[in-house]
């Protein structure tokens, strides 16, 4: 007797067909936008995908989220005339592992070691005198939450109150492991570990909807086209993986011990560009420090279709005088709207990109506005050297990521919504639109010139 | 005069710009549910057409300029590339980062001199024989005060409220010599000033209407030019030349399109915006007395002249390639400097007496460079 297929079977079966699409998966690059794997780049026909749903919290995640939120000392040192101590920098800077990737409170998903994440935020808050770097207050303060700023906020909060906030954030975090994976292995060439799709069914696709991805009429990619690399995921605290580049080799892999397996592609391309988002659908910023509300008053416009005004997001972000954290800015973008559906980005989250090449960069953003349909929370340093029309130097900033091209001229650019109209707040400047696009390589600098050098995805 | 209430009106009209839509799912039309956009070649399909001038502002006489490498001889400034530094090939004055400290000493490093409370260092001045530091309240709303130092015998002195014509809170600024250029709130008129640092005589230039405002001031040789706009969303913006309490628009220049201008003896340099929405790409063009000449690309707000040029900057042509910074002496287009190739980009020029400082972005490395320009 013929058994019918269980739907184990029928898992396996999506799995392989998944890991096989695996190594031809985009890298950003040039060719004006399109995307295909190094090597022969044949020409490929666009396939639709879908980002990686939410995680489950498995019982190794709680218990991990337990460990790092016990950690926290009840009592922090004291805090005297704005100074903060290294106790309270490491008592509240720290980092869990998730299934072999690391997130760090406060800063997002990251291949900085607990210790270098503590060493580089103790010498941002750290006071000005012998410090090369200065403090954002310093330069007009644009809206989002500085590091000092936000350890201000979590130093002055109730041990319990600041527990059940940490546990809220690494939850949410955890939340979206499968989609940091995929991430690190499509844009940074990070190798998915051999049973990370039989752990996470949210990164799977169904049979049906995979049998559909493939175009059987695309020509098949030679085998063997992913490079194999180690990949950049440490246990906490391990020594140091300083980038993600595909070929870094980290010390010590944790779960991630095998390649993905090459095998016939399921290539994809993106368009030469791609937007999303209405032009109609922006606003400015009302307050100096309202980057943060104003570019969620955007964001959800574009999915509400309904202005709530930045008042509303504001009061929903948490922003006070010392602006937004972007940990916020996450939460209310799955809390309050549907891009964080798998059909969409899937849960957002916090990234570092610091380790992130502007091929790299440029490669998110395609597959964020292209494949997602998704906006991105980008999160840059507004200095007048990354954006010279600027008349002066702003602090740390949030725009809302929503295109991507590639000019006339070969130059990779990003589109996004600006909240900041320097001539709202002083009047000696002249307009600049809400609606601009500048180079990607601009935007990454500024972003990595923050201290935080996150975004939101 | 200067309080755009006509801009805060607008913005508060864009403001109540709302959809009727209600749906909390994004399948209506051009909603994110839509695919993306498809390929169109090379304007942003955000753009409105009216924003697109045409490609060449002047319809006749124009001729295009091509680039010849000319490099000159660059050396590495002294300290971070996270700082902004310039030098006048002697005396190096450093910004820190976001303008909480600054630094003024020969051959670079010196003191950090930290910014006082409340304030930041918004401008850094430097020419033969003077150096200025500009403080601003970030917020806007304290008038700027200058530090102004003369490096031939280390004093210093304050331009501030209680000078004769006292900076405004917000402007543009601008150092030629002893000259110093900046704004100033007279009355409630919104002036063009400029102080002799060495008599401190200040004199009492043009003033902008009522809901106008001016920036971008390039002094050269051969006179002072700067951009004026009004409150409009997008702002008219009018690239002029000052004389005076005088100001004349440059010639050719399509309406409301201004960026930049600057003067030398054998015509002028002004740039355009050709899409409001890439505001930080322009077009540069030289009026010569043959007629108008096509400079190409540029980066906004870069532009600047330095000995018998002007200098502005270029980001990378294709992903691979250099920035470089672009010279116009008055007949020829050269590349006067070549950043590392990839994801390249220039920082704005800053000169000082007859040396240029730049600080460089690429995939190949940050830097931060000096060369006299003759």
């Amino acid at each position: 007797m013929r058994r019918r297929p269980r739907p184990r079977t029928i898992a396996i079966g999506a799995l392989i067909v998944l890991l096989a699409a695996a190594p031809f998966v985009p890298r950003g690059g040039g060719d004006h936008g399109v995307i295909s794997p190094s090597g022969d780049r044949p020409h490929y026909v666009p396939r639709a995908a879908e980002a990686a749903g939410y995680s489950k919290v498995t019982p190794a995640m709680k218990a991990e989220i337990a460990r790092v939120v016990d950690s926290t000392p009840r009592t922090l040192p004291r805090m005297a005339a704005g100074r903060i101590p290294t106790g309270v920098v490491d008592g509240l800077v720290k980092c869990a592992d998730f299934d072999g990737q690391r997130y760090c409170l406060g800063q997002g998903w990251t291949t900085e070691t607990e210790q270098q994440v503590q060493a580089r935020v103790a010498a941002d808050v750290a006071p000005l005198t012998g410090r090369r770097a200065t403090k954002a207050k310093k330069a007009r303060n644009t809206g989002d939450l500085s590091e000092t700023a936000e350890l201000k906020r979590l130093a002055r909060m109730s041990p319990a109150a600041r527990a059940k906030a940490e546990t809220k954030e690494l939850t949410q975090a955890a939340r979206a492991v499968a989609k940091v994976w995929l991430i690190r292995h499509e844009i940074q060439g990070v190798p998915l570990p051999a049973d990370f799709l039989a752990e996470h069914p949210e990164a799977r696709t169904t049979a049906s909807s995979a049998a559909g991805r493939v175009d059987t009429n695309a020509v098949a990619a030679p085998a063997a086209a992913t490079p194999s690399v180690s990949p950049t995921v440490l246990p906490v605290g391990a020594g140091a993986p300083t980038t993600a580049a595909p070929t870094t080799t980290a010390p010590a892999p944790v779960t991630a011990t095998t390649t993905a397996p090459a095998a016939p592609s399921v290539p994809t391309t993106y368009p030469v560009k791609a937007k999303i988002l209405k032009n109609k659908q922006t606003a400015e910023q009302i307050r100096t420090y309202w980057c943060g509300p104003t570019s969620m008053q955007m964001i959800t416009w574009g999915w509400k279709q309904k202005d709530k005004g930045a008042a509303h997001w504001a009061k929903k972000l948490g922003t006070t005088t010392a602006g937004t954290a972007i940990t916020s800015m996450v939460r209310v973008v799955n809390n309050s709207t549907g891009w964080d559906k798998p059909t969409y980005a899937g849960p957002y989250t916090v990234l570092d990109v610091k380790s992130f090449t502007s091929a790299q960069f440029f490669a998110l953003m395609q597959k964020h506005i292209a494949q997602y349909r998704a906006p991105v929370i980008l999160h840059p340093l507004l200095l007048t050297r990354y954006f010279p029309y600027l008349d002066h130097n702003g602090g740390g900033h949030f725009q809302v990521g929503r295109g991507y091209k590639t000019n006339k001229h070969g130059t990779q650019m990003v589109g996004y919504f600006e909240p900041w109209n320097q001539q709202r707040f002083h009047p000696s400047e002249p307009f600049i639109a809400r609606v601009q696009w500048a180079p990607a390589s601009r935007e990454l600098a500024a972003i990595k010139a923050n201290s935080l050098h996150n975004i939101g995805v | 005069m200067r309080r755009l209430t006509l801009a805060l009106a607008l913005a508060g009209a864009l403001l109540l710009t709302g959809c009727s839509h209600h749906d909390d799912q994004p399948g209506q039309a051009a909603s994110p549910g839509d695919q993306p956009t498809p390929s169109a070649p090379s304007t942003s399909a955000s753009a409105p057409a009216s924003s697109t001038p045409p490609s060449t502002p002047a319809a006749s006489g124009t001729s295009t300029a091509q680039a010849t490498p000319a490099l000159l001889d660059w050396k590495p400034l002294p300290g971070s590339t996270e700082d902004s530094s310039m030098t006048n090939g002697s005396w190096v004055l450093t910004v820190g980062q976001q303008g909480g400290w600054w630094s003024l000493a020969k051959g670079g490093g010196g003191k950090h001199v930290q910014a006082p409370a409340g304030l930041a260092v918004a401008n850094q001045l430097l020419d033969a024989d003077w150096a200025v530091v500009v403080y601003q309240d970030p917020n806007g709303e304290k008038p700027e005060r200058a530090v102004v130092t003369s490096l031939a015998d280390g004093s210093t002195y304050m331009l501030d409220k209680s000078s004769p014509l006292p900076p405004s809170s917000d402007g543009s600024w601008a150092l030629r010599g002893s000259t110093l250029s900046y704004a100033t709130d007279h009355g409630k008129d919104y002036c063009l000033a400029t102080t002799d640092l060495g008599t401190k005589q200040a004199t009492l230039g043009w003033c902008a209407a009522p809901q106008h405002g001016f920036s971008s001031i390039v002094t050269g040789p051969s006179g002072t030019a700067m951009l004026t706009f009004d409150s409009g969303q997008p702002s008219c913006r009018t690239v002029v030349t000052v004389s005076g309490t005088q100001t004349t628009p440059f010639p050719g220049v399509p309406a409301c399109k201004g960026a930049q201008g600057a003067l030398l003896p054998s015509g002028s340099v002004w740039s355009v915006v050709p899409n409001e929405h890439q505001y930080q790409r322009v077009h540069v063009y030289a009026t010569t007395p043959g007629g108008v000449v096509d400079l190409g690309t540029g980066t906004n707000s870069t532009m600047t002249v330095c000995g018998d040029s002007v200098f502005w900057s270029r980001d990378a042509q294709g992903q691979g390639g250099p920035a470089d910074l672009m010279r116009w002496d008055g007949s020829k287009l050269t590349v006067a400097y070549q950043s590392h190739a990839g994801s390249a980009f220039l920082g704005v020029p800053l000169c000082a007496d007859d040396v240029l400082s730049i600080f460089s972005s690429a995939d190949g490395g940050d830097e931060q460079v000096s060369a006299h320009v003759s």
